[in-house]
């Protein structure tokens, strides 16, 4: 007979409520992917043109089409470690987690070494003036659903999950500048790719906060 | 648990008080008299009761129920204070691994005890720190290290944990 055991159970029977399960992750990926795309390619529409001939570069520089991928790629991949890691035996820590930032890393590689070797002929054709606090805002724009997503789960690291949410967030209208801003490797890393840590920064803050219940605690033992 | 989800209290209560009984089991298996495991059972129940609803009626509960518990775990390790617990609290040095008993349902769903399967530096860091309840400083004087060392040795200990009980889990 363990007393505070026994009082806890019979505190949690009471709060029993019947609840319905949310859903698969691949449904909660899904939704938010078109809702951040929708949204990035809409804010980055409103505020001012595409690039002239970057779609069409998909097609023509090979390069530039294995990069957009490549950023597609990192964005759903970063997107699901988020809700994977909000559902308890969902997927192996581990696992779910290497892949998003070893995609990333491939993704910001492929500007690195565009210093030498640019993946799209590089100019000032495109250039916005706000880049850097456009691609930001729509971050945390992204940022706000997502964490509300996780928030209905439940994270067990709320830190990681938030810092893979603002990644996430900030990735898809980073990637979204590909077709929409200047293509310079530099000018990339500088303002449209630091978003990304800068709102993985953002979400780890809030994780504790956002993505924690508190809604009971335990007494003593 | 799929009838809890529709609010039947009872089945719940029942599914608690076993779970509690089995995670209990689980921690003395792996960790002997850890200390602090009573606070780490109710932690699980909490969490469990927390996280109901994300858990997939089309899967298996066991792979659901165990991350939370080895997550709570390595949270209680993490945080267990190197405060010495009271006198009749602290194990005798060597005693306080291997409590199962035959038959016991926690034997079949672990290969065996995590703290012996640790490299014998970390074995005795933890066992030290957060079985046996020496401060850090105790615990470094005895093993013939630095407080720093130790707390860095200790550290490595937990991490070393949360990778044998996720390969436990992934290999399960």
């Amino acid at each position: 007979m363990n007393q505070p055991r026994d009082e806890l159970i019979r505190d949690l029977v009471d709060d029993l409520q019947p609840v319905r399960w949310p859903g698969r992750v691949v449904h909660w990926l899904l939704a938010w992917l078109l809702f951040a795309v929708v949204s990035s390619a809409g804010a980055l529409a409103a505020t001012g043109p595409f690039r002239d001939g970057a779609f069409r570069a998909l097609s023509a520089v090979p390069a530039f089409a294995v990069e957009t991928a490549v950023a597609a790629l990192a964005v759903t991949l970063l997107a699901r470690a988020t809700l994977v890691s909000s559902v308890p035996g969902a997927g192996k820590p581990r696992g779910s987690l290497s892949w998003p930032v070893v995609i990333l890393a491939v993704w910001v590689g492929f500007y690195v070494v565009g210093f030498w070797f640019p993946a799209h002929p590089v100019s000032n054709l495109g250039h916005r003036d706000h880049c850097l606090a456009q691609t930001q805002l729509i971050a945390l724009v992204n940022l706000g659903p997502l964490l509300w997503i996780t928030r209905r789960l439940a994270p067990l690291w709320p830190r990681l999950t938030g810092a893979l949410a603002g990644a996430a967030a900030a990735a898809v209208p980073a990637a979204a500048m590909q077709f929409a801003c200047m293509y310079d490797p530099g000018h990339i890393l500088l303002f449209h790719l630091a978003p990304v840590a800068v709102t993985a920064v953002i979400g780890a803050a809030l994780g504790p906060t956002l993505l924690t219940r508190r809604a009971w605690t335990v007494t003593s033992s | 648990m799929a009838a809890a989800h529709g609010g039947d209290k009872a089945v719940y209560e029942q599914l608690l008080r076993e779970l509690g009984d089995t995670i209990e089991r689980y921690l003395r298996c792996h960790f002997g008299r850890l200390a602090h495991v009573e606070d780490c059972v109710q932690e699980c129940l909490l969490a469990i009761h927390m996280a109901r609803h994300t858990w997939d009626p089309h899967r298996r509960f066991r792979p659901w129920f165990f991350t939370i518990v080895h997550h709570k775990t390595i949270d209680l390790l993490r945080r267990a204070s190197y405060a010495p617990p009271p006198h009749e609290d602290r194990v005798p040095p060597g005693i306080g691994l291997g409590l199962t008993t035959a038959g016991d349902p926690a034997d079949e769903m672990v290969p065996g005890d995590i703290l012996t399967r640790l490299a014998p530096a970390y074995r005795d860091a933890l066992k030290l720190t957060k079985i046996e309840g020496y401060s850090l400083a105790e615990a470094a004087a005895r093993a013939g290290i630095s407080e720093a060392a130790m707390k860095s040795r200790v550290a490595r200990a937990i991490r070393a944990t949360k990778a044998l009980l996720e390969t436990d889990r992934n290999s399960a």
